[in-house]
């Protein structure tokens, strides 16, 4: 393989007696007694590691790098590297990373919700209707039930079929150019892209009330599908998103180049969409019956220059959400890691609204400029104008289509946050999204939490932002992650891997002056959070002092612009403790609560886990288990827990695997396939 | 062997109990209800519904679609057009109009009507409401049952009904007695673990098994016709089944959420869509908890209903007739220990909250304070003896709600 890997096999000449050689996945197997390793790096005295904990660690990586698990020769060649030193070990990652595997696993790392296969996006619904047929003299006739539009959803449709068999029309539609279909006339209308009786609206499903104003399915039923086909769209939509991901990570790319560009890997529905827009644009309607995809990565069928940004102009980031709103929120999570907060809000607030806002966007520039909504309003809706022209269903609206050449501005934290200023398209808006300094620090912060889960730090994503800054691909952020990660459990004490620090000065500072220190420099400002909970105030109010205590404990606070360390944490949450409740017991209890008392285990992914449930039993689980559920199939490493649910889940794909297996002592086999030091990622202390 | 089988749960339930929420100071307190929390998600329209007003009440602006005599009256309480079918059960309900939420999007106020607290940015390793009442209801952490989607917070207690019991009917007895074998030994394992997440698992772990051990000594719950109406028939089969689990001891917290209300186009019809469809359900549900008894009495006096959106409706019609967020919401508590008859708080004439006394729940001239959605969180912890300052909220008492 590499360089570093020779030394692994090397190495493993030494234990080959100790180390199972078999083909077969076998997650956690011993390396052997004896087999222990004492880590080379770092000099000194190092302690020897329990070979258990080596191949519970390699097993791990595998896992993380590409959601596979090792086989018995995989894992015995990661302990070897592991146990040789710092070197090998990021050789060997290195080498993991570099697979078409963990290409192909990076989207679903880097953006769960976002790849999440079995979660149509929220307004899917407003690419199509629904046709719904009739049968008549053995024959099925298509039509459109009409209803209205509300949200992802159209509702109140008439079932009843607008005409019988002998006044339906052949068409041929643009899923089967090649066989014609009967469609009712009034559904079909193959004249009609636009209504005609509003304002030139398009006829598409985001427009209410579409059939009050002349519009059917329009030309090769544009506008329309079979409801057996719309799972297959949702499909090549999810996958467009993910095989371009794992396209640009298979090459090494920069992450800023998901966002930037015409080119994306997508099969011929998605790119049949993308020349949809432009008959809705004014193309002739012809092009929807012209096969001009190619497979593979190209560029796509382009509205104007500009108007691609990588994946942020895909149908799939389209149908985020049903208002545009929606749909720049989940881009700001998905390139920055920014999440509506909408906290504070008053009901004065909301009347000093503009008395005007009352259509989508209507009153935006109001919105954005007022305090407390400019918080979201000023970065979600100057961003929206980006985007403006594409509707949620991915239709091209050319009514709200910025002017060529226009330009807008980008904010990020409010209406005083001014990011810069680009041309007012997706590529401008992308240009400048990628720019800013929280592009880099969101690809940190999701590859720190997809390797070290809920216990990723602020230091994690400091120094994966480091890496960033020199190489901003996901395989130098992984690769970097994982050596830090696989380290930290080697060299730890406590399985946990926690890394101690040590700030000696602030360790010893009083409550006063950490208050100073930590807590003043926002909430003595005056402004917003002071409100809130001032520092001024803060040691004389018992209530005060409880909020900063849980925001403290949870790690809410400080920001995490402004790391606290744990040592000094874990003081303020102590002294502030002390000052609240005198009475030892009650603050005791308070102070296990901050400790992880109340919470779980943290877990693999569900899929991970059946994974390795199916490794353990020798079964392929893929074909043979329900779904996992959207509930989970759309969450990170950092947020699974072994919750009551996960775990009855866990141990039923347990019986499932070892009635596949034809086990005969189904109780042991289950122990064996669900054993929890195989499918938790760090077995608890 | 039954009799065992419980012992065996109670047991490994007493071992587990310290893992379960500190409770208050107080000494002794009743036994703890059952809570059953209905998230009408999208926003229900106050004025529709638990708010009611009359044309002189509001300004002109404020949308008000329904004359007077739609409205019930039953003593202090009043209920709209959409919630008419709640008003049998008035002299078991309690109104609190005018609960700050302070949020006006889904996603953040979803996540803190679940915590009961406000300003408290989801995706970490919150607590939510449901199971720090489910650790006060006894020794042994019974799963909280959930149906519908729950949005980001997620209880730690948690079971997905829908899939979990559809996975579970499909087991034979024998492998459904290896699961509870193989969850059991799980809790043994973590239960010897130092960190403190492992013995909490643990201890979850153990009450799903009790849970598991009564489940399967019961026969499934009979699906009964609640309603005509095809778009309740979830519903109707997700309150059927919180009976069951109420019933049968199996669950101490149920969380159904039906996202129905968010009616940004055509409010007056939306919102009157969903209700009338939906709330009729829910009184089918107070009425078969009337009917039925266990050893501890009437299971209304039992169950604790809690009824609300994650956020209110701005009170003007937007130009499609529908209406945008609102920071404000209108409370329903019912059943256990809820001064029924009552309605407590005030909204002024353009829907907003007014000042209220604390004590009383009653309206001031002057002086005064809002009430928020950390003081109803914290009122209904102190009720069942956990004290909501351990777990960071520090909302004020409200006597009047939880006597």
């Amino acid at each position: 393989m590499r360089r570093g890997l020779v030394a692994v096999v090397c190495f493993l000449v030494a234990c080959q007696n100790h180390a199972p050689r078999s083909t077969k996945p076998d997650v956690h197997a011993d390396v052997g007694p004896g087999g222990g390793a004492t880590p080379r790096s770092g000099g000194g005295a190092t302690p020897k590691i329990d070979p258990k904990r080596l191949n519970e660690i390699a097993a791990d990586l595998f896992v993380l790098a590409s959601d596979h698990v090792p086989s018995g020769r995989e894992l015995a060649e990661a302990a070897g590297a592991l146990a040789a030193g710092e070197q090998e070990l990021r050789a060997f990652i290195a080498g993991l990373v570099a697979t078409d595997a963990s290409s192909a696993f990076a989207p679903f790392a880097l953006f769960p919700w976002e790849s999440n296969p079995e979660s149509p996006p929220q307004s899917f619904g407003q690419l199509f209707f629904q046709l719904s047929t009739f049968e008549q003299a053995g024959q099925t006739v298509y039509f459109l039930a009409g209803g209205n539009v509300v949200g992802g959803d159209i509702i109140a449709g008439s079932t009843k079929p607008p005409c019988s068999l002998r006044e339906a029309e052949r068409v041929r539609p643009w899923w089967d150019p090649e066989h014609e279909i009967l469609v009712c006339p009034s559904s079909h209308r193959p004249d009609r892209i636009r209504a005609i009786n509003g304002k030139h609206q398009l006829c598409s499903p985001v427009t209410a009330a579409f059939e009050r104003q002349g519009c059917g399915c329009g030309p090769s039923l544009m506008y329309c599908i079979k409801s057996e086909r719309l799972d297959d769209i949702g499909v090549s939509m999810r996958k467009e998103f993910t095989d371009t991901i794992a396209w640009s990570v298979g090459q090494d790319r920069p992450l800023q180049d998901l966002f930037r560009g015409r080119e994306t890997v997508r099969d011929r529905w998605i790119d049949w969409l993308y020349r949809r827009q432009l008959v809705e644009s004014g193309a002739p309607a012809e092009l929807l019956s012209n096969a001009g995809w190619v497979e593979g990565r190209s560029p796509r069928p382009e509205l104007h220059p500009g108007a691609h940004a990588g994946l942020l102009s895909s149908p799939q980031v389209a149908a985020f959400g049903c208002e545009p709103r929606q749909r720049l929120m989940a881009i700001s999570n998905l390139i920055w890691c920014v999440k509506p907060r909408s906290v504070a809000v008053t009901a004065d607030t909301v009347f000093r609204l503009p008395t005007n806002f009352r259509a989508p966007m209507q009153g935006w520039q109001l919105l954005a400029s007022m305090p407390v909504c400019d918080g979201c309003h000023a970065r979600l809706d100057y961003s929206v104008q980006f985007f403006e022209g594409i509707t949620a269903g991915f239709h091209y609206d050319s009514r709200i289509s910025p002017r060529p050449g226009s330009t807008m501005n980008m904010y990020m934290h409010d209406q005083f946050d001014l990011r810069g200023h680009g041309e007012q398209t997706p590529a401008g808006f992308a240009e400048l999204a990628v720019s800013q300094p929280e592009f880099g620090a969101c690809m940190s912060k999701r590859v720190a939490a997809h390797v070290f889960g809920q216990h990723a730090t602020e230091d994690d994503v400091a120094s994966l932002l480091e890496v960033f800054e020199t190489r901003p691909t996901y395989r130098a952020l992984l690769t970097s992650a994982l050596v830090s990660y696989a380290e930290r459990r080697l060299w730890s004490a406590g399985e946990r891997g926690e890394t101690a620090h040590a700030d000696p000065a602030a360790a010893q500072l009083g409550l006063g002056a950490l208050v100073e220190q930590y807590c003043s420099d926002c909430h003595d400002t005056g402004g917003p959070a002071e409100q809130a909970w001032g520092s001024s105030r803060a040691l004389a109010d018992h209530s005060a002092m409880v909020q900063a205590l849980d925001s403290i404990g949870d790690r809410r606070m400080p920001p995490a612009r402004d790391p606290l360390d744990p040592a000094v944490r874990q003081r303020f949450v102590a002294l502030l403790a002390e000052r609240i409740w005198p009475d030892a017991e009650t603050r005791n209890a308070a102070l296990d609560n901050y400790s992880g008392r109340l919470n779980n285990v943290e877990v693999h992914r569900r899929s991970s886990t059946t994974k390795i449930i199916g490794a353990l039993t020798g079964v392929d689980l893929d074909g043979a288990l329900a779904k996992i559920t959207p509930f989970y199939a759309g969450r990170g490493r950092d947020e699974q827990e072994y919750t009551p649910d996960f775990a009855l889940n866990t141990v039923i794909d347990g019986v499932a695997a070892c009635k596949l297996a034809g086990a005969k002592d189904l109780a042991d086999c289950v122990e064996r396939a669900t054993r929890l030091d195989a499918i938790l990622p760090v077995a608890p202390r | 062997m039954l009799r065992r089988r419980f012992l065996g749960g109670l047991a490994a339930g007493l071992a587990s109990l310290a893992v379960v929420p500190r409770l208050s100071r107080a000494t002794t307190r009743p036994r703890t209800p059952y809570h059953l929390f209905v998230l009408l998600g999208g926003g229900i329209d106050a004025i529709l519904s638990l708010d009611p007003k009359t044309r002189a009440e509001v300004d002109r602006s404020v949308d008000l679609p329904y004359d007077a005599r739609s409205i019930h009256s039953t003593g202090e309480l009043a209920f709209g057009p959409n919630m008419v079918s709640l008003a049998p059960w008035a002299g078991r309900a309690a109104v609190l109009r005018g609960v700050l939420t302070s949020s006006v999007a889904h996603p953040p106020a979803v996540g803190q009507l679940l915590l009961m607290r406000r300003g408290i940015p989801t995706g970490g390793k919150q607590v939510a409401f449901l199971d720090l009442v489910a650790g006060a209801h006894r020794t042994a952490q019974l799963p909280v049952v959930r149906f519908g989607n729950s949005g980001s917070v997620t209880p730690k207690g948690l079971i997905l009904s829908e899939t979990v019991f559809q996975r579970l009917l499909t087991l034979s007895p024998e492998e459904l007695d290896v699961v509870r074998t193989q969850l059991r030994k799980q809790a043994e394992w973590l239960a010897g673990s130092r960190d403190r997440e492992g013995p909490a698992t643990a201890s979850r772990l153990r009450g799903t098994v009790e849970f598991l051990d009564r489940l399967s000594a019961l026969p499934g719950p009979a699906a009964e016709a609640w309603t005509t109406a095809p778009d309740a028939q979830e519903f109707a089969q997700q309150l059927q089944r919180c009976l069951w689990l109420f019933e049968h001891d199996l669950t101490a917290c149920a969380l159904v959420n039906h996202f129905r209300w968010d009616t940004h186009i055509d409010n007056y019809e939306e919102q009157g869509r969903a209700s009338s469809a939906l709330l009729p359900v829910l009184a089918r549900f107070v009425e078969e908890l009337a009917k039925r008894t266990n050893s501890h009495g009437s299971m209304l006096d039992q169950v604790r209903i809690i009824v609300a959106s994650e956020l209110g409706r701005f009170p003007k019609l937007n130009s499609e007739r529908g209406k945008h967020h609102f920071p404000e919401i209108p409370m329903l508590f019912m059943g256990a220990g809820i001064p029924g008859g009552h309605a407590f708080g005030r909204t002024g004439r353009m829907m907003e909250a007014l000042a209220m006394d604390l004590n009383t729940g009653l309206a001031t001239g002057n002086g005064g304070s809002l009430v928020t959605l950390d003081d109803v969180g914290a009122t209904l912890l102190r009720s069942v003896g956990v004290d909501p300052e351990l777990h960071g909220n520090s909302g004020r008492h409200l006597p009047f709600l939880v006597p």
